[in-house]
């Protein structure tokens, strides 16, 4: 198989993959007003890998770029590939990763799950002030490291105790400068049973003031629901 | 008020687990009383049930397989009342004869289940999904069961 080959197949596959995930982080807004991705987003990207803060930028025209820390510093977009609107969800091709960013339509924020060959994991952005015109923004913006004040844990459904059911959940929100949660969502859920649990503990829970008023970060939790034997 | 929610709840618990579920197909018009023992079970008049079983027993003709059923009955009873040594005994001399009567085993699972034994509990509700897999009070009964022997545990890891 050609490297090409390869590489569309398994671009293919994520396609494939991702839906499922986009589906279940789309369906509790649907009701929800379509967001404008047009602009430039202060950004959240987890996976196995690692964490990574980073800003962008989705121009009209299909275009998009991407300014990390090192870029943002340098006040430099990096060009990034594509993005494009289908009928209830935003898909973004990293052509520098060899990644697929999709994201529900609905909503005020931008995020929601991304697949590599090999890799996978979820994304969240704000929107900023910024034009798509402007430089990057300062990379101080995405470099606060955000301290939980109160981390309310979910109570483990009843009903998924009976059934031995065990799971992952994330959730993806905006932390205010005063370090209040916005706009928790669920990015990722192995069973809808704890998707209720997942959205009212994150909504119970904060982060220590870290900016002003108008700041606004990303920032997603994930839950692991396990069962232990030996009651 | 915690011991009349554990009797409320055992006894919307038990009547769909425990008694025979259709008394005339399975006891016959030949052992009324063990038909309206059955009934009376599956209707939470647990005395009258036992009374009338028992009567049954003492004065119907009854193959093993019959007095095996009419016997996890006496067992169901007695554990929705609340007294699962009884009840136990009833369920040991029903699976003696009729190893294979699902509702038995079921039964017992719940008065075990009642006395905290949990290992018994499993292993009989496990013993009963062998010959009933499909049952929904096999289903029910392992959700108790699990939710006295499973520990939940939820993890959480920021990501920013």
């Amino acid at each position: 198989m050609s490297p090409h080959a390869a590489r569309d197949r398994g671009r293919w596959c994520a396609a494939a993959a991702i839906a499922g995930l986009a589906a279940a982080a789309s369906a509790g807004a649907a009701h929800e007003a379509d967001v404008d991705p047009v602009g430039v987003w202060s950004c959240l990207l987890y996976g196995e890998s690692g964490d990574q803060r980073f800003y962008l930028a989705l121009a009209d025209d299909g275009g998009a770029r991407i300014a990390r820390p090192a870029e943002s510093k340098d006040g430099e977009w990096q060009p990034l590939g594509a993005w494009r609107r289908t009928r209830d969800r935003i898909e973004l091709d990293d052509g520098l990763n060899g990644r697929l960013f999709v994201a529900s339509a609905a909503g005020a924020d931008l995020g929601g799950t991304w697949l590599g060959i090999g890799d996978r994991g979820g994304w969240w952005c704000a929107a900023t002030a910024y034009a798509v015109d402007d430089e990057p923004p300062a990379v101080a913006g995405l470099l606060p490291v955000l301290m939980p004040a109160v981390m309310a844990s979910p109570r483990y459904p009843l009903s998924a105790i009976r059934e031995a059911k065990e799971g992952r959940t994330v959730s993806c929100f905006i932390v205010t400068g005063a370090g209040e949660i916005e706009r928790p969502a669920i990015v990722e859920t192995t069973d809808d049973l704890f998707r209720g649990p997942t959205l009212d503990a994150v909504a119970a829970s904060s982060y220590r003031s870290w900016g002003d008023d108008d700041a606004t970060l990303p920032a997603c939790r994930s839950f692991t629901f396990e069962l232990a034997a030996g009651g | 008020m915690g011991r009349f929610l554990v009797v409320a709840s055992l006894a919307a618990f038990l009547p769909a687990a425990s008694a025979q579920p259709d008394s005339r197909s399975v006891f016959g018009e030949r052992t009324p009383l063990l038909a309206a023992g059955a009934d009376a079970i599956r209707a939470g008049r647990y005395d009258d049930g036992i009374r009338l079983t028992i009567e049954g027993l003492e004065t119907e003709p009854v193959t093993t397989r019959l007095k095996a059923a009419a016997l996890a009955n006496l067992c169901a009873a007695h554990a929705a009342k609340g007294e699962p040594d009884v009840a136990i005994g009833f369920c040991d001399e029903s699976v003696e004869l009729d190893p294979r009567n699902w509702r038995a085993y079921s039964n017992r699972s719940f008065a075990y289940w009642q006395k905290g034994m949990y290992a018994e509990a499993t292993a009989d509700i496990d013993a009963a999904a062998s010959l009933a897999p499909s049952a929904p009070q096999v289903r029910q009964m392992r959700g108790l069961i699990n939710e006295k022997t499973l520990r939940p545990r939820v993890t959480m890891e920021n990501r920013q």
